[in-house]
């Protein structure tokens, strides 16, 4: 239900195990896929965001809260704009703190970082994944990942030969 | 801002999630964070990763180390980048990071895959060029309707390739350690510019013509100051023009 709180619009957000969050417009719409919902005035009651869990989604909330520009409210695009040095390097700072999470919580983070469109956090957690592995050997890969190897012994001999452009 | 809790029973345990719950364009999207190297390297990890290398949304092309740390020359360099841009999907491309040393042998190559990344309608593009020498870029204007950020390191950049008309959705643009070699600057669309230890060496003033600009940062330039035209959007400016910079005159930020 949108109601209004000291001159702000909020939006109820509710998640499949039946919590709910009321958080401001602008934070929502740090969201594309909210604001798209906003913008086509599909939120007049309560959004439902489907297969993300009130744990994660208040932790995407928390990261949409520290992210939402806090000046020149004019609705245009935020992520875009060039934020002042200071203000950045303590984003960046807050952002490793804030990603300081399990594996499992990571994937999930993607996972609905996708699904409601938040460029920023989709490129936080996409990144710290690929930090953990990057430089690792294969197997130290396959292992972070929880990948088993099911390749035959000669299926793997015949893609590592189809690109040993990549292996040299 | 805290939650209601509607229900008062507890929400479900979390499914523990891995990375085998993650849809094949979502493990496309981490992989283009690594560098193509390695993201090639993953079609052995397991069956399911076999393809998944040809259709990330990025790619960035590095320097590529030896374990001894000991640089690869570009044509091996060239010869992977080959093979790369032949043997992927012709998927588009979201970003594309060009950053490695590079002498004149390569830069035709750089072109070429430059055009490559703007037919794949690549957003944001950044060509970074690493060492003491400067880079010539070939001097065609980008044409792309998609390119929305371009970063800029290590480059001479020509009169023609300033002219970014053929660039509609260009709006962040920074250019770092370049040789402006041209009078003027200009894009309709731009809304951030950032030009950081950048000169000229052109007898001419460097016009800067982009009526849209919203922040500006100018820092360290040497040759004559540029000329700023009017702005009428500009919220933020930060200009620091150093010691190289000759004929200031701060009136024109009036």
């Amino acid at each position: 239900m949108a109601t209004r709180e000291a001159g702000k619009k909020m939006i109820m957000l509710k998640s499949p195990d039946g919590m709910e969050f009321e958080v401001e417009e602008a934070v929502a719409m740090e969201s594309q896929t909210i604001r798209k919902m906003i913008e086509d005035d599909c939120a007049d009651t309560a959004i439902l965001i489907p297969n993300i869990n009130s744990k994660i989604l208040s932790r995407v909330i928390e990261y949409c809260n520290k992210h939402v520009p806090t000046t020149g409210a004019t609705g245009a695009a935020a992520s875009d704009t060039v934020a002042p040095a200071a203000l950045a390097e303590d984003l960046k700072i807050w952002d490793a703190e804030f990603i300081k999470v399990n594996r499992a919580t990571r994937f999930n983070l993607i996972q609905a970082a996708s699904y409601l469109n938040i460029k920023g956090l989709l490129d936080l957690t996409s990144q710290t994944t690929i930090d953990t592995i990057s430089d690792n050997s294969l197997e130290e890969i396959r292992s972070f990942l929880s990948t088993k190897n099911d390749y035959l012994p000669e299926e793997e001999q015949t893609i590592r030969r189809e690109n040993q452009w990549a292996f040299q | 801002m805290a939650p209601k809790k509607k229900r008062k029973s507890a929400p479900p345990e979390t499914v523990s999630t891995t990375v085998h719950d993650l849809p094949d364009n979502l493990l496309q999207h981490v992989l283009s964070f690594l560098p193509a190297q390695e993201s090639v390297r993953t079609c052995v990890l397991a069956r399911r990763w076999r393809h998944l290398w040809k259709s990330t949304t990025g790619l960035r092309i590095l320097d590529l180390v030896l374990d001894d740390d000991e640089d690869i020359s570009f044509q091996d360099l060239r010869k992977f980048v080959e093979h790369l841009l032949m043997l992927r999907e012709r998927t588009d491309l979201e970003s594309v990071e060009m950053k490695f040393h590079c002498y004149y042998e390569g830069e035709s190559y750089v072109s070429l895959w430059t055009r490559f990344a703007l037919i794949c309608k690549v957003r944001v593009l950044t060509l970074h060029i690493l060492g003491e020498e400067y880079f010539t870029l070939d001097g065609l204007p980008l044409v792309s309707r998609h390119l929305k950020t371009l970063h800029l390191h290590g480059l001479i950049l020509q009169k023609s390739f300033l002219d970014f008309a053929s660039c509609p959705a260009l709006e962040n643009l920074k250019m770092g350690v370049c040789k402006i070699n041209g009078c003027k600057i200009s894009s309709l669309s731009l809304k951030h510019l950032s030009i950081t230890s950048c000169g000229c060496d052109l007898d001419c003033r460097l016009n800067v013509s982009t009526p849209g600009l919203v922040s500006l940062k100018l820092d360290r330039f040497s040759g004559k100051t540029p000329f700023l035209e009017n702005m009428p959007l500009l919220q933020t400016a930060c200009v620091n023009l150093g010691m190289g910079c000759e004929g200031v005159c701060l009136s024109i930020f009036c």
